[in-house]
């Protein structure tokens, strides 16, 4: 067992096992010489976590025993990137509000999580995905700040992009 | 929000985008045109690697000239056209001076010269933009209606059992003589030596004799291969030339100039040879009304299933039946050979759902047609049109690059039950020459990377020598006069169907 303790100072006790999911987590165990035969509580670190973590730790609980990615596996990293589709599961999982989806992601991020991360990312990009500028705009909440000139001179600089 | 997190999620992100999506995004706000601008350059050679650009630029460099984003507009653009939705440029060629009726084309795109042989006889090689003659044989020395091969800088025609070998001048010249083939049954022969000679005094500027632009298109003679048996078909590629007579297949080493195998090929079979073609681990025999399949290293028929991976079959049959199969060399039935024109319905190979099959014109006609397959892409030429296949788009349904391109030589489930049904991206297109195309044999059909060449039998151009030959520039927009038909077509019940016509005014 470790004990995780997030920014606010809220404590968790986890399973080993959970807590490798993060990649982060496991070589600063690893790097302090901390194996799984050490006393069950155990200062694991501090991290900049406060909302995020919970779902972050059901998602861990829920995959733990997997294998996890390699890094230098090449064919498995494309073979990931091949596919937009979601496991049952996982679309489940990350299927919350915006503001909470980004949150995760930048804790899936920062903690090294790489299957989490791509979860996320395929979210935002199925969300994207045939959206229209606008729609996208409206989405994300993001504010057109071009001058109607400017609009026209950037579409027209895109036209090559356009719908044959 | 999306502005809040870091680059290299933003990067994972657009992974799973497509081109038109990447690129609309430059047009929501000014901080994200800022992000798109000042990423430009990774942004777009992480899309050009979907497309399998490989080219060996390393994350820093400046990638192909122009950058990155042009060369992704380029490609993008280019399979617009190969799939049929943009008109590409169709233009007959016209050398710098005529040389007659065109036979056969080899093209090599990136020293940017077309090798043709002619119907009257003679060689030429001009330069592919502005077809301005480079080097040429005179028809003394490359005989009349004789198929050229061409690979890897060297260039190999046949008159009866005597196949020549010829080599690009700037791979040679610092070849040591004993380096060369110099027995007396391999060296070039005294007609090459003279025809060489004709050629220099054309061509070569001897003050110029090492520059490598005033050298490009021009030969030098390499070696002469004496086939021990009338000869039928041959095939150069990997440097190896294969020779098939009626009962031998030879295997030779091109630039040692030496027989490396031979393969005894069933004479009992029946039927004219009309193809031949080999992989590193075999060998195929393609004859009229019969494909035969030998393995190289024990010289047998092929019985059983093989383990080469990623090396599919396009077949066009006497009834211009078109069959696609992928995985061909996994997929070998347990019987040595079989006929392509049995029965119509009777699946090709035990697995019907790796084949494509489908008619092109109605099965009772005999004539000619051509059929090529390169690099993804199967053209077929036939008296209704001409057909490009694109085996495996990028492009998703909506016409924009969509996941990365799979990868055939990678992941392939060793059991070809496993894999998907075959080519779920196959695009088809017509490609037009206006109203001038209208034939019934056409001696030559060419792919390269972007253009189309056909050369057609003369019939209706008898008074028009040397305008017989056509390329469709699938690179560039059309740049005639008159409207260019573009036609989109699918395959519906095993025959092909339009189901878009565009006309693009001038």
């Amino acid at each position: 067992m470790v004990l995780l303790v997030t920014s606010d100072n809220k404590n968790f006790v986890v399973d080993r096992e959970v807590a490798d999911r993060s990649v982060f987590v496991k070589n600063t165990l690893e790097a302090r010489g901390l194996s799984i035969a050490t006393p069950p509580m155990l200062n694991g670190g501090c991290f900049e976590l406060t909302s995020p973590f919970l779902q972050v730790l059901e998602y861990c609980q829920h995959h733990r025993g997997e294998p996890l990615p390699t890094t230098d596996d090449a064919n498995a990293d494309e073979n990931r990137k091949r596919t937009t589709d979601i496991g049952e599961w996982d679309r489940k999982f990350i299927t919350v509000d915006h503001e909470m989806l980004f949150e995760i992601i930048l804790a899936a991020n920062y903690l090294d999580i790489k299957p989490l991360l791509d979860v996320g990312c395929k979210t935002i990009g199925n969300m994207v995905k045939g959206k229209s500028p606008e729609e996208v705009r409206k989405l994300f909440d993001i504010v057109n700040d071009f001058t109607p000139e400017e609009e026209a001179q950037i579409k027209k600089e895109n036209e090559w992009a356009e719908d044959p | 929000m999306l502005s809040s997190l870091p680059v290299e999620t933003l990067f994972e992100i657009l992974q799973y985008l497509s081109l038109s999506t990447i690129a609309s995004l430059s047009t929501l706000s000014k901080s994200w045109l800022a992000f798109m601008t000042t990423n430009e350059s990774s942004i777009y050679r992480n899309i050009s690697m979907r497309y399998g650009c490989t080219s060996g630029d390393g994350e820093d460099s400046a990638g192909p000239p122009g950058g990155w984003k042009a060369w992704t507009i380029r490609q993008f653009q280019t399979e617009l056209r190969w799939v049929g939705k943009h008109p590409g440029n169709p233009y007959m060629v016209k050398l710098s001076k005529n040389m007659g009726n065109f036979y056969g084309i080899k093209v090599d795109e990136e020293a940017g010269y077309v090798i043709n042989t002619f119907i009257d006889g003679g060689l030429v090689v001009s330069d592919i933009r502005d077809h301005r003659i480079l080097w040429s044989l005179e028809k003394d020395f490359c005989h009349d209606c004789v198929q050229c091969e061409y690979d890897d800088g060297y260039l190999v025609f046949n008159r009866y059992d005597h196949y020549k070998v010829w080599r690009r001048r700037i791979d040679v010249l610092d070849i040591p003589d004993e380096a060369r083939p110099s027995r007396s049954q391999n060296r070039p022969d005294d007609e090459m030596v003279k025809g060489n000679r004709i050629a220099e005094g054309r061509y070569l500027d001897t003050s110029r004799s090492r520059d490598p632009n005033h050298l490009r298109g021009q030969f030098a003679p390499w070696a002469r291969l004496v086939l021990p048996d009338h000869s039928r078909m041959f095939r150069l590629a990997r440097g190896t030339l294969l020779v098939s007579s009626g009962s031998t297949a030879f295997m030779y080493d091109i630039e040692k100039a030496e027989l490396q195998q031979t393969i005894e090929v069933d004479a009992t079979h029946v039927g004219q040879i009309r193809y031949v073609d080999f992989s590193d681990q075999h060998i195929l025999i393609v004859r009229a009304l019969q494909l035969n399949v030998y393995d190289r290293e024990t010289g047998l028929p092929v019985s059983c299933k093989e383990a080469a991976l990623g090396l599919h079959l396009a077949i066009l049959t006497l009834s211009f039946r078109v069959i696609l199969v992928q995985d061909f060399w996994r997929l070998l039935p347990v019987s040595p050979s079989f006929s392509p024109t049995s029965v119509p319905s009777t699946p090709l190979l035990k697995d019907i759902s790796k084949q494509i099959d489908f008619y092109i014109e109605p099965p009772f006609a005999q004539r000619d047609g051509r059929l090529a397959y390169d690099r993804g892409r199967v053209a077929v030429a036939s008296t209704y049109g001409i057909y490009v296949l694109t085996l495996d788009s990028v492009l998703d349904q909506f016409g924009e690059i969509a996941l990365p391109p799979k990868d055939d030589s990678l992941e392939m489930p060793l059991d070809p039950a496993e894999r998907d049904p075959s080519w779920p991206d196959l695009r088809v297109r017509e490609v037009s020459f206006g109203n001038i195309f209208s034939t019934e044999t056409v001696p030559s059909l060419q792919l390269t990377e972007t253009r189309l060449y056909l050369s057609v039998f003369p019939k209706y151009f008898r008074d028009k020598r040397g305008e017989n030959m056509w390329c469709y520039d699938f690179a560039s927009p059309p740049s005639g006069s008159g409207i260019v038909r573009v036609v989109e077509m699918e395959i519906t019940e095993r025959v092909l169907t339009p189901v878009a016509h565009f006309g693009f005014p001038q």
